[in-house]
């Protein structure tokens, strides 16, 4: 009891984030930014490496945090640089994982030069909840709070944006929208490490987005998925000293969601569904 | 006999050179300008022109409305979406108003987005750019991809809204494909 009153912020933290995450994530894949993010994302990590190297920022300041929104923000700029650039390319996605891969193998040149860095780049990668310092905790709850609100606020403005992106191809992304979802992903990503992020983005959108009979029903089903496995998960790393947080929230969040994904279909193929469709 | 809410005279379009060129007609209120043209004739930048999205080359072209008065559904591009939403919750995304939700049945309303045809889906977002202001919309290969069924469902419904005593919408529908409307309120733009 005592171990868990002494995580209790990384609680908080788990709830907040993964109910955050998976919201930006439903927008993103619809969207159809994760490919872009995925790429932005390396950016993001490669700014924190730099910070390292460059300052020597550690877990008690927020320069590596600032160094990944700048090198985040630089990422961005490249690519609405080049889109609205003579190139005229219809497709980005191959781009983006061409630039991914690149920023990956950038990554760990550095550290065959720098090899103290390789400790920070695992951290980046697979982040850790229960290492997470104080100052981490409070910037994350703080960052996925002021997300939570606005996004409460301007619900139905973003869904909107969303559709149209979706269906109709619609170019008017709105500056604030992809700020307001940029600022938790990137403290996610510094804090809590890309595979986390990435999960938590991307598997619940993915997996039961359309398993619903209402948008509404699914939102609320994707985030109670997501907050419970990033909760059990970070329970049971705490409990279990064998086990690695960011491991098992992943696949209790990909069991939980497939196992939904079944009861939904199942749902939907019973003759009592089938009689009221009709 | 009312004026004309749009006119054009000797218009060219295009970017570096003209896609099209000497492009005059002018429709009235209730009429429908059908806009034909093969692959590349510049029917969308048609669109984007008189939307002033970008300069015309030569001629003219003039709007008796305000810009407000007039709604653009762009062609869906995307039929395999990965969310829940149903109709209902579409029409309130955009704040249908209650006299425009009444042109979608009971039954299409609970449907979500993913399971309706492509006639359906087309007339669901055509109603998204209704409200009580619109005088004019322009829509853009409206019956693209559509089977029979669905291409009558949606010219049905452009019908109804041109034909409306009370507010009569003007139509610009730009399709590679011919379909059939009443010849009296129908003016024809070949590009």
């Amino acid at each position: 009891m005592e171990l868990l009153l002494f995580y209790k912020y990384s609680f908080v933290v788990a709830a907040l984030s993964s109910a955050g995450l998976s919201i930006i994530g439903k927008h993103n894949l619809s969207r159809g930014k994760v490919l872009e993010i995925f790429f932005l994302a390396q950016f993001a990590i490669l700014g924190n490496l730099v910070s390292k190297l460059v300052v020597h920022s550690h877990e008690q300041d927020l320069t590596g945090i600032v160094f990944s929104y700048l090198f985040f923000g630089v990422g961005k700029f490249c690519v609405n640089y080049i889109s609205r650039s003579s190139l005229r390319i219809q497709n980005f996605d191959p781009y983006m994982i061409g630039g991914y891969l690149f920023l990956m193998a950038l990554q760990y040149l550095i550290i065959g030069f720098y090899p103290q860095l390789d400790a920070h780049m695992s951290i980046g990668l697979f982040g850790n909840m229960v290492t997470a310092s104080f100052l981490e905790n409070n910037t994350l709850t703080i960052t996925f709070l002021f997300f939570v609100i606005i996004y409460i606020y301007r619900h139905k403005q973003i869904s909107k944006s969303t559709f149209e992106i979706n269906v109709l191809n619609s170019k008017d992304s709105s500056s604030f929208q992809e700020i307001i979802f940029a600022i938790p992903l990137i403290t996610s990503l510094y804090s809590l490490g890309f595979l986390y992020t990435m999960s938590f983005l991307l598997l619940p959108g993915l997996i039961i987005g359309a398993s619903f009979s209402s948008e509404k029903k699914s939102s609320v089903f994707i985030m109670i998925c997501a907050v419970l496995s990033s909760i059990l998960g970070l329970f049971l790393s705490i409990a279990f000293e064998n086990i690695s947080t960011t491991s098992v929230q992943i696949c209790l969040l990909f069991f939980f969601l497939l196992g939904l994904r079944f009861l939904t279909s199942l749902q939907k193929s019973s003759p009592k569904h089938t009689k009221t469709t009709i | 006999m009312s004026a004309p809410i749009f006119k054009c005279h000797s218009l060219s379009i295009g970017y570096q050179r003209p896609l099209s060129e000497n492009i005059s007609f002018e429709i009235k209120r209730g009429e429908i300008a059908y806009i034909r043209g093969s692959n590349g004739s510049g029917k969308t930048t048609f669109i984007k022109t008189i939307l002033n999205q970008i300069k015309h080359l030569n001629g003219s072209f003039e709007w008796n409305l305000d810009e407000d008065q007039i709604s653009y559904l762009p062609q869906i591009t995307n039929t395999n979406s990965n969310f829940s939403y149903n109709i209902q919750e579409i029409l309130d995304l955009f704040n249908v108003e209650d006299k425009f939700r009444s042109l979608i049945t009971d039954s299409l309303l609970e449907k979500r987005w993913i399971d309706t045809s492509g006639g359906e889906k087309q007339k669901v977002m055509l109603v998204t750019r209704l409200s009580e202001n619109t005088k004019v919309l322009i829509l853009d290969e409206p019956f693209n991809h559509l089977d029979k069924e669905s291409i009558e469902m949606v010219r049905d419904l452009i019908q109804q809204l041109v034909s409306n005593e009370t507010n009569p919408i003007s139509t610009f529908l730009v399709s590679h494909l011919e379909v059939s409307f009443s010849e009296d309120i129908l003016v024809r733009v070949k590009l």
